[in-house]
């Protein structure tokens, strides 16, 4: 069943919670910032309405380098490729061992759980969620003991609920009101919840995280076509803001409880309330004065709002690295896109100011991210932009294209999918092989090919390793720039001029 | 080499093809003698061996192969590194199946030199592409995986940097790595420096006064800092740049270089977004004589 928007159907008396973050199968992952978030919120939340045992199976939990081992699952063949499909993070034996310890009434070491809550986060990940629900059942319906209600929360569930409801079923004898699919945050009081870092404290996890995710703001007024925040906000376009004191408390008291030095804020318009964010950056910096900590935004900031005086105050309090989201160099295509707001002009100031401010080019300090695999996608522009990204930025973050369910793109072409990997444009059940729309599995390589009828898959895994190429030329912290005044940059022009 | 002093045994050590006779001369060495160091030292656990000596020349190649096919006949299992000892011009399709099929791993090609001449590097291009082809296609080595590199001197007096430059390209084209070696003026190398000066470290010689003046003390001659960059007329960060060119003509990703000269789809739209300047957004904004109406009217805002 789906419940939104309704916490009283959700907490129904339960008490003992074993939270899930499942492992996942994917061709590459960074794991750099893999913590579940959300589910570390709920934990709070649980606590804070009397739950008296809570453990946390963090699937994905990083070693002390902040790596998560991988095994090889499947090879899928993408036209002229072979895509590794690997298995991120825990075996499905490695949380058997763990369920079962917690399935047995007479282990007194392990509660049996109430409920048990699964994290969710991309759609192309569900089939790994279905895989840990069906070992969920397995495990404790051996004995003939019940199996918990399970709740399923996260991204995936809340961009197309239809989908986990009618799928993560499959293969399962589950009743409906056993498995939840949460829609959307459970409630405010949850949604803002800190998160609890204190379950890492378990003897199977190699470390403690000496990092933390912040989520300051929730909302972005756009609607960018191949963006899902809006479904994800559940269609509000207000910037909703946690408060500047509020979010430096949070960071101070993980600061001091744990000795967490990193902060990742996972926000869908870090700056858009300017003085809000202003506020935060002041209260940080009242919180910790001197100490040295480091503040990042991986999910990219919005060119249009950089400014002096914002980056300049974002580098004294601990940013050291600015993702900027380019996507492309033309302000048509953005225009396409829905982007408007977006134009190369404004970007390109950004990269002034940024300097200005003290940020690099030509190093790590300023990346850019570029979007390519998109259908009916101009590939000489994305190339355009990943160069523009090179010279200009110095950090390329090639972005392989997927379809989200909730965005704009995904509408528009789901009958494409549909036809393409169902064999039927006009099926009304929700769009079942997701894993499928993976970008890096190029889900949009053979309607590019009716533009292109020479482009074969390994073009796209060519465009993406030269973006990491023209990234791994750093010496004395300066990349290579084709474009530089450098006898090696005008011969290096010169040739590739040259040939044909 | 006694590698049983170790308390662990490396896993690679270096190896001689060659001794020197009572005359002073480069000599391969019995075949059974090399042989027999290589299995004492697989014994002991090592298992790759790199040649130490300067070349392999090219007359002994009859000879050498004749030792790699007797690591195969012997059933030798282990690995061998050419690093920078073996020439282009010295591999045809018998030698690189032999290197191949004995075991021979790595192989970074010589750059050889001719200091009578500015040009400097003796091999041609095509010597290169000939090598690349009998290792590739007779030999079944893999195109740039780091298997194969070719060492690129540079730093040298009186070069000329985009000479320099164009080869390391071309290089990097043909054999899909290139490895830049930094120039090391060692005492008495002036000598064989002859064209545009006296071969004598004098006050006339133009390399002899430039040391006299501006390297007089040994650490200044450190090849990695280009100690003859100003005297060719360039600056270091020139240097630093083209280091920074050849890192990412080496640079792998999924354990492979980018041929930037190459025929693949996106090799070829990466020079054209070169050739038509598409990867500039502002390239028609930019020329002279256009007028800047979104400055004028930020400016007249500001105003």
């Amino acid at each position: 069943m789906i419940i939104k928007n309704k916490p009283e159907e959700i907490l129904r008396g339960g008490k003992k919670a074993l939270l899930i973050h499942p492992p996942i199968y994917d061709t590459q992952y960074w794991a750099y910032w893999a913590q579940p978030h959300g589910l570390l919120k709920v934990a709070t939340w649980l606590k804070n309405n009397q739950y008296s045992n809570i453990r946390l199976l963090d699937c994905l939990a990083t070693d002390k380098k902040r790596n998560v081992a991988s095994v090889n699952k499947e090879k899928k063949q993408i036209g002229n490729i072979n895509r590794i499909v690997k298995h991120f993070g825990w075996s499905l034996k490695k949380l058997e061992s763990e369920l079962v310890k917690h399935a047995d009434l007479n282990n007194n070491d392990y509660f049996y759980p109430d409920e048990i809550w699964i994290t969710s986060i991309m759609t192309y990940w569900w089939q790994s969620t279905q895989d840990t629900i069906r070992l969920i059942e397995d495990v404790f319906s051996r004995k003939g003991n019940p199996v918990p209600r399970i709740l399923v929360g996260g991204i995936y569930p809340t961009l197309y609920p239809e989908h986990a409801n009618l799928y993560l079923r499959e293969g399962t004898n589950i009743k409906d009101e056993d498995l939840v699919i949460v829609d959307g945050e459970i409630c405010e009081e949850a949604a803002s919840s800190l998160t609890d870092l204190s379950l890492y404290k378990d003897e199977i996890y190699d470390s403690f995280p000496k990092y933390s995710l912040i989520t300051g703001s929730r909302g972005c007024p756009f609607d960018c076509a191949y963006c899902a925040q809006l479904r994800l906000n559940q269609g509000n376009r207000k910037v909703r803001d946690r408060g500047p004191e509020d979010i430096a408390n949070e960071m101070w008291e993980k600061f001091q409880q744990y000795g967490v030095n990193e902060f990742a804020f996972y926000e869908d318009n870090l700056l858009f309330n300017r003085q809000d964010f202003l506020d935060r950056l002041e209260a940080i910096r009242r919180k910790f004065g001197k100490k040295n900590i480091n503040i990042y935004a991986p999910e990219g900031i919005e060119p249009r709002l950089v400014e002096y005086e914002m980056m300049s105050l974002m580098r004294k309090t601990g940013f050291k690295k600015i993702h900027l989201a380019l996507e492309t160099t033309d302000n048509e295509i953005a225009k396409n896109w829905n982007r408007r707001q977006a134009t190369i002009e404004k970007f390109d100031k950004a990269i002034d100011v940024l300097q200005q401010s003290g940020f690099r080019v030509g190093g790590q300090d300023i990346n850019a991210f570029v979007l390519f695999g998109m259908p009916e996608e101009n590939i000489q522009a994305a190339m355009n932009t990943a160069l523009y990204a090179s010279t200009r930025v110095g950090s390329v973050v090639p972005m392989l294209f997927t379809p989200v369910p909730g965005s704009r793109m995904f509408e528009q072409y789901l009958p494409y999918l549909r036809e393409r990997y169902e064999g039927n444009h006009e099926s009304t059940k929700p769009f079942r092989d997701l894993h499928l729309l993976n970008g890096k599995l190029l889900p949009f390589l053979k309607f590019n090919q009716e533009k292109y009828p020479k482009l074969q898959a390994s073009d796209y895994l060519d465009v993406e390793s030269l973006m990491m190429h023209l990234n791994s030329s750093k010496v004395y912290s300066k990349r290579f720039d084709f474009n530089s005044n450098s006898i090696a940059g005008q011969v290096f022009t010169e040739m590739a001029m040259a040939t044909p | 080499m006694d590698l049983s002093l170790y308390q662990t045994t490396p896993k690679s050590t270096g190896i001689y093809f060659y001794y020197k006779d009572e005359n002073g001369n480069e000599t391969p060495r019995p075949l059974r003698e090399i042989l027999d160091e290589i299995k004492v030292n697989i014994e002991l656990g090592v298992l790759e061996f790199a040649f130490f000596d300067d070349e392999i020349k090219l007359e002994d190649r009859s000879v050498f192969i004749d030792f790699l096919n007797s690591v195969i006949r012997n059933k030798i299992k282990t690995k061998f590194v050419l690093l920078g000892n073996i020439s282009a011009k010295n591999i045809d399709k018998k030698l690189a199946k032999a290197m191949k099929a004995a075991g021979v791993r790595k192989i970074y090609l010589k750059c050889n030199l001719n200091f009578n001449d500015k040009g400097f590097y003796t091999d041609s291009l095509e010597e290169y592409q000939k090598c690349m082809h009998h290792l590739i296609n007779d030999a079944n080595y893999k195109l740039g995986i780091d298997d194969i590199a070719a060492m690129l001197v540079i730093g040298m007096p009186f070069e000329d940097l985009r000479m320099v430059t164009k080869r390391a390209i071309s290089l990097a084209h043909i054999v899909r790595s290139v490895i830049p070696v930094p120039f090391q003026y060692v005492p008495l190398i002036h000598n064989v420096f002859t064209f545009g000066q006296n071969p004598s470290l004098n006050g006339n010689n133009p390399i002899g006064k430039y040391i006299a003046k501006n390297l007089n003390s040994p650490e200044k001659l450190n090849g990695k800092i280009y100690p003859f960059a100003e005297m060719s007329k360039y600056n270091f960060e020139e240097y630093i740049e083209l280091t920074r060119l050849t890192t990412l003509l080496n640079s792998k990703y999924r354990g492979a270089t980018f041929d930037f000269l190459g025929d693949s789809f996106t090799a070829k739209r990466f020079r054209e977004s070169i050739r038509t300047k598409g990867w500039d957004p502002f390239k028609d904004k930019n020329e002279p004589g256009t007028i800047f109406i979104n400055d004028l009217l930020i400016k007249s805002e500001k105003q």
